[in-house]
């Protein structure tokens, strides 16, 4: 269980965030959802451990997050950032191979091995292993930064738990990968892990989401159940936009049109 | 594919060999294999040297070759480690000012020793010079790190534009103390501003090996750090690097390495550039092959551009931070308009 306690951030004299309270619980996926510059990265940051000159407090598993090593906590926590630019080369296989860093000390097991395996056929990305990742596409940059993050949490670490934060990990991709994504997070979940990521699309989030949490100027104005609490007027006001929530015959979510 | 790596080593390897003995016996004085054979022979017998070749071999030669062979290992492991921490191509103790600020403090204690009283002046040498050398390291670095890094990004044009004044500074520091020097001392200082070997000793050997020796000890800790910040600072805390004493330990560590080698041979710019360059194209970026290979190339291309210094205008000689900057400043251009032109978010 990962908890936000009362947290205020502001960077400034500009409030960024306000009161967030939250409990994300494992065996589920949750979305965050608000318009640009609603505070969803920084909250996501504050709650992986990046940002830390916020007030209030962050708890993993009942152990504040001042109080773990950074890398204890990267044994089970693991971040998809929204992009990236290495000056430098470096192949993929290279790439994939550091989300098991917190794993080993010098020289990578076997089962560092074989969890690179597992990641790398489950996402089907054998074939781009040995290019550069700065030759690669924008939407295979960000098929390979996920198996890199995934393979950091791809097996129960020290901790009960493990966390998986995703900031806008759809960027780039083509509707296919989109969904095979999506669909890739859902096999993936189990009891013990807590998915987090910030999408734009309302409805990946009814068609995937266990809980979405609706961020607008740093605070917190709606979380819960996506198909109970998403509607035309929550939409209203914290987009500011008009829409129709409809339902699709043979599908048990609805759809919104904009 | 598997020998690929395998085979780069050997051939260093084996280029450095033979740069080596090329580097002991070509000189203003040539010495021959017989005469090398003798030198060791009478020195492990504990005979004095029977000629003046045996001398030339023992007491210059060989110290000028080791502390060359060091310094060129050590510096290029410097010039990885600065373009792995700002994470750029383009950085090397002698762009930012790390060198120019050790010899500027260097240089302080060289001119105003003459002012301490007699029983210090026995701590100038092999002290109070690389002290110095490394206050004005330390505090070159500080404040380009500090300077140039705004918010979260640390971007290239403001490292590069920073590190020119402070190399500025440094070497108008250097060139003041010139000014207030004696005559001789001014041509002593001015062998900091350019560099040479000529003066290696024993003793400085010596020193560079211990360095070495820790240095070599300090990678194996720095390899996965350094690779995770390929990929930027967030995503090295991400994979569990305490950013912030890494970031203490590297620069301590490589400000040391700067002030030691600076003190002794003064500023050799550009090695730190040149050979992670030619290095990363042989093996890529991943430090476990770049640092170790780093150094033995380092080596090799710093006895080739000794080996130059001492032979291009035989019997004189050349100060070799004269040749490394022919070579490296052409490089650095190409480097810089490949990062900052070509790409807009530089």
């Amino acid at each position: 269980m990962l908890k936000l306690q009362d947290i205020n951030y502001t960077i400034g004299a500009k409030q960024i965030l306000s009161g967030i309270q939250i409990n994300f619980e494992p065996g589920k996926l949750h979305m965050i959802l608000g318009p640009n510059g609603s505070g969803k990265t920084s909250l996501l940051k504050i709650a992986s451990g990046q940002i830390q000159n916020y007030n209030g407090s962050v708890f993993y598993d009942n152990h504040l997050i001042s109080q773990i090593p950074t890398a204890t906590l990267a044994t089970y926590r693991s971040y998809l950032s929204q992009q990236n630019n290495i000056p430098f080369p470096l192949t993929v296989a290279q790439l994939i191979q550091m989300g098991r860093y917190p794993h080993y000390s010098y020289e990578p097991t076997k089962n560092d091995f074989k969890v690179i395996n597992e990641v790398v056929n489950k996402l089907e990305i054998s074939h781009l292993l040995n290019r550069d990742f700065n030759t690669l596409s924008g939407g295979e940059q960000q098929r390979v930064q996920f198996a890199r993050v995934l393979a950091q949490v791809w097996e129960k670490g020290t901790n009960n738990n493990r966390y998986l934060f995703l900031d806008e990990p759809l960027n780039n991709l083509d509707i296919q990968y989109q969904k095979y994504l999506l669909q890739t997070i859902r096999e993936f979940i189990k009891e013990d892990l807590v998915v987090i990521m910030i999408v734009h699309d309302i409805n990946w989030a009814l068609a995937y989401a266990d809980k979405v949490y609706f961020l607008n100027k740093g605070t917190l104005v709606a979380q819960g159940n996506p198909t109970e609490i998403i509607n035309e007027k929550l939409i209203m006001e914290v987009f500011n936009i008009t829409s129709k929530i409809i339902s699709v015959p043979g599908q048990n979510y609805p759809l919104v049109c904009f | 594919m598997f020998n690929k790596n395998k085979s780069i080593y050997i051939i260093s390897s084996i280029a450095l060999c033979l740069i080596m003995l090329a580097s002991i016996q070509w000189g203003a004085i040539s010495i021959t294999n017989i005469q090398m054979a003798a030198a060791v022979k009478h020195f492990f017998q504990g005979k004095t040297p029977s000629s003046i070749y045996e001398g030339v071999f023992l007491q210059i030669r060989l110290p000028r070759v080791f502390l060359c062979l060091f310094s060129g290992a050590i510096l290029s492991v410097s010039g990885v480690f600065m373009q792995g921490l700002f994470r750029n191509p383009l950085v090397e103790p002698g762009i930012i000012g790390t060198s120019a600020g050790a010899a500027f403090g260097a240089s302080i204690v060289f001119v105003l020793a003459v002012y301490l009283p007699m029983d210090w002046k026995a701590l100038v040498g092999p002290l109070l010079v690389p002290l110095f050398a490394f206050l004005g390291a330390t505090l070159a670095t500080y404040l380009v790190y500090m300077i140039s890094k705004n918010h979260q990004k640390t971007s290239i044009l403001s490292i590069l534009l920073v590190g020119l004044a402070i190399n500025a500074m440094g070497l108008s520091g250097m060139g003041f103390m010139t000014y207030i020097a004696r005559d001789p001392q001014a041509r002593s200082i001015n062998f900091w501003n350019l560099g040479t070997f000529s003066g290696a000793n024993w003793q400085q050997v010596l020193i560079v090996l211990a360095l070495l020796i820790v240095v070599i000890f300090s990678i194996f800790k720095f390899i996965k750090p350094l690779n995770a910040l390929l990929l930027g600072e967030e995503e090295a805390l991400y994979l569990g690097v305490n950013i912030k004493k890494f970031r203490r330990k590297i620069l301590i560590l490589n400000t040391l390495m700067v002030a030691i080698i600076t003190s002794f041979v003064g500023v050799i710019g550009f090695v730190g550039l040149i050979v992670p360059h030619i290095v990363r194209q042989l093996v890529g970026s991943d430090h476990k092959k770049l640092l170790p290979m780093s150094m033995l190339v380092g080596a090799s291309v710093l006895l080739l551009a000794d080996l130059a210094a001492r032979l291009l205008l035989a019997p004189s000689e050349i100060p070799i931070g004269i040749i490394t900057s022919l070579v490296g400043a052409p490089l650095f251009i190409f480097l810089l308009k490949k990062s900052i032109f070509i790409k807009s978010d530089a």
